[in-house]
């Protein structure tokens, strides 16, 4: 975090995301990977001290009928869920909102508030594996990983668009219309591995690293809904504003057969003194196939003002893929000090990184930056201290996961045991 | 008026932005929703020699939106335009007034609240002639208005009335021509 996303340690992204570099040695002068990292949740001290647990039931954070919900304090939280502290959180708009409403005219004016309406898909995913257990023997490792997938994307279509950021008044027979599209699905995966050194030594040498998985999905759904309304001749008219909506929602419950399917993992890491690079990818090939699908598809009934499901297929086979990552580093160590850049696309867009760490003795101090996938830059900045076996750091990042253009800040701390 | 649009229009505005420590705002033409329909008029007839002959259409319901109902209103502005078409007899006066409640038997009861103190008035004289009141308009209609607005409808009635000094049947009509409403939504601090 501190050096803005780039991972120098072989128990960061390096090991998680390029097999290969299970096999490479630390740097001379660096410290090893740690044998245990607490990550220490101060953020969550700080969400739970501002919204207490007991008081969730009259917390407008959580209540849409209150009059102090903020639609986009919500989003933000679930876009930044609070395990950092956040040292400066985005800000929500406070400008005055109108609506201008008549029987044949409608305008929204959202004021300031209009930079947060997105022009393109947003949302968030993300490509996970919460857990990796295995064993190794020369190079050779077996093991089981869980995995875990999300992602949810809206787009407002162009008239809708025109209406909220543009304050376009509504206009007669058109289409208003969203549109979302989401998938979760999780499972485990038993794995097979390899990784060593196919050439040269440990001061300039090769590296290669694979490992293959056979996915097992426990639970997958996903859907595609596109909702909205339709203005008549007349916006408030006879004929009414009809509201549509129609949904296509797949799933595999947990206790249906299990989802199947086959994907590897390759790395190389090229070692040359100070120099040292690597490229790895990620579930290359890792198509589930899923044969006890549910499928809905569902419409609004304006009639009964409910949701129709119109049929149910069951029993289906189904498909989904994984999101092939990958992660593009480079490093430069001389002494005590270590430069690095990062390209990684973690399921969620490409990231480019650049960081450095420099150590004094028990201390160290990090800084980088970065381009997100919303093109933004982004800074990062922090230090640590050895103490014995233990290290204590502290990192701060700015990031854009928020609805607003400003960057917030964070702070996250850890306590690793070497 | 056409109430169930009314409240789709701020339902659906409502659910879009109900957004940030800001105000909502809501600029309602109340009349675009009366306008060519018997709701915008209230006819008279009035026997010679007759004060305060009070006339009124039947009261309206609007439904309000459901997210107002835990807002507090900060002010509700209302602003409007009348005119007194008579067609025959008089001279006389007319007074116009718009009434509000939580339900229809209460824009007739003693809970209703007036939209003008003084009601908007005009004198007319004899035989047929057209003309406007003079602009009307409350600033604020706090604070039993505006608890009005923060409940999840709220009852409308119209309603004139005319001194006939003359010794024929005077009849006409006053017609709404604008009434607009200015909704200001402030947060509620818990």
């Amino acid at each position: 975090m501190a050096m803005g996303g780039v991972s120098l340690s072989r128990d960061g992204n390096l090991t998680r995301y390029n097999a290969a570099y299970r096999a490479v040695l630390n740097r001379p002068g660096q410290p090893g990977a740690p044998k245990l990292t607490v990550p220490l949740p101060l953020g969550l001290y700080h969400f739970f001290h501002d919204h207490p647990i007991s008081q969730f039931k009259y917390d407008p954070l959580f209540h849409p009928d209150s009059a102090r919900f903020n639609p986009v304090e919500l989003i933000d939280l679930i876009l930044n869920p609070p395990f950092n502290y956040p040292l400066k959180q985005p800000p929500t708009p406070t400008n005055d909102v109108a609506f201008g409403v008549g029987k044949d005219s409608l305008q929204i004016l959202l004021g300031d508030a209009q930079t947060l309406v997105p022009e393109g898909p947003f949302g968030f995913t993300g490509s996970s594996r919460l857990f990796d257990l295995n064993l190794s023997v020369k190079g050779a490792r077996v093991g089981v990983m869980t995995w875990l997938q999300d992602k949810v994307s809206f787009q407002l279509g162009d008239s809708l668009l025109s209406v909220l950021k543009e304050g376009n008044p509504v206009t007669h027979q058109t289409d208003y219309t969203l549109t979302q599209h989401s998938l979760a699905q999780a499972g485990f995966a038993p794995s097979l591995g390899w990784a060593g050194r196919v050439y040269g030594d440990s001061a300039r040498g090769f590296y290669v690293g694979g490992a293959a998985h056979y996915y097992f999905g426990v639970a997958y759904g996903q859907a595609s809904s596109t909702g909205g309304f339709t203005t008549g001749d007349t916006i408030f008219g006879s004929n009414p504003l009809r509201l549509n909506a129609v949904n296509q929602v797949s799933y595999s419950p947990w206790g249906n057969s299990l989802g199947h399917g086959i994907g590897v993992d390759l790395g190389v890491v090229w070692v040359s003194g100070p120099i040292e690079v690597g490229l790895g990818v990620n579930d290359i090939g890792a198509t589930l196939t899923w044969g006890d699908t549910r499928t809905d598809f569902q419409h609004y009934d304006t009639t009964t003002d409910q949701i129709v499901t119109d049929s149910v297929h069951k029993n289906q086979e189904t498909k989904t893929k994984l999101p092939v990552l990958y992660l593009g580093n480079l490093a430069y160590t001389t002494g005590s000090t270590t430069v690095g850049l990062n390209v990684i696309n973690g399921g969620n867009g490409t990231k480019l990184r650049v960081g450095a760490e420099q150590r004094f003795g028990p201390f160290v101090v990090r800084g980088g930056l970065g381009r997100d996938e919303r093109k933004k830059l982004q800074f990062g900045g922090g230090g640590g201290i050895r103490l014995g076996p233990m290290e204590l750091d502290v990192g701060f990042a700015t990031n854009s996961n928020s609805l607003s253009d400003e960057r917030s800040i964070t702070m996250a701390t850890s306590l690793s045991i070497y | 008026m056409n109430g169930k649009w009314f409240a789709a229009a701020i339902v659906m505005t409502g659910a879009t932005a109900a957004c940030g420590q800001g105000r909502l705002i809501f600029n309602v033409d109340v009349f675009s929703f009366l306008k060519g329909s018997v709701n915008d008029t209230v006819p008279y007839v009035v026997p010679p020699l007759t004060s305060n002959f009070t006339i009124s259409n039947p009261a309206q319901k609007i439904n309000l939106v459901p997210g107002l109902s835990g807002s507090l209103i900060d002010t509700v502005k209302v602003t409007g335009t009348a005119d007194v078409l008579n067609q025959a007899g008089g001279p006389g006066t007319l007074r116009f007034q718009v009434y509000l409640a939580g339900d229809s038997a209460g824009t007739y009861g003693a809970g209703r609240d007036s939209l003008f103190s003084p009601a908007p008035s005009a004198s007319i004289s004899a035989g047929a002639s057209t003309q406007s009141l003079p602009p009307f308009g409350v600033a604020n209609l706090s604070p039993k208005g505006n608890a009005l607005f923060s409940k999840s409808e709220v009852w409308i009635r119209l309603a004139a009335t005319v001194s006939n000094t003359g010794a024929a049947i005077m009849r006409g009509k006053a017609v709404l021509t604008g009434l607009d409403l200015r909704i200001v939504v402030q947060d509620k601090v818990f």
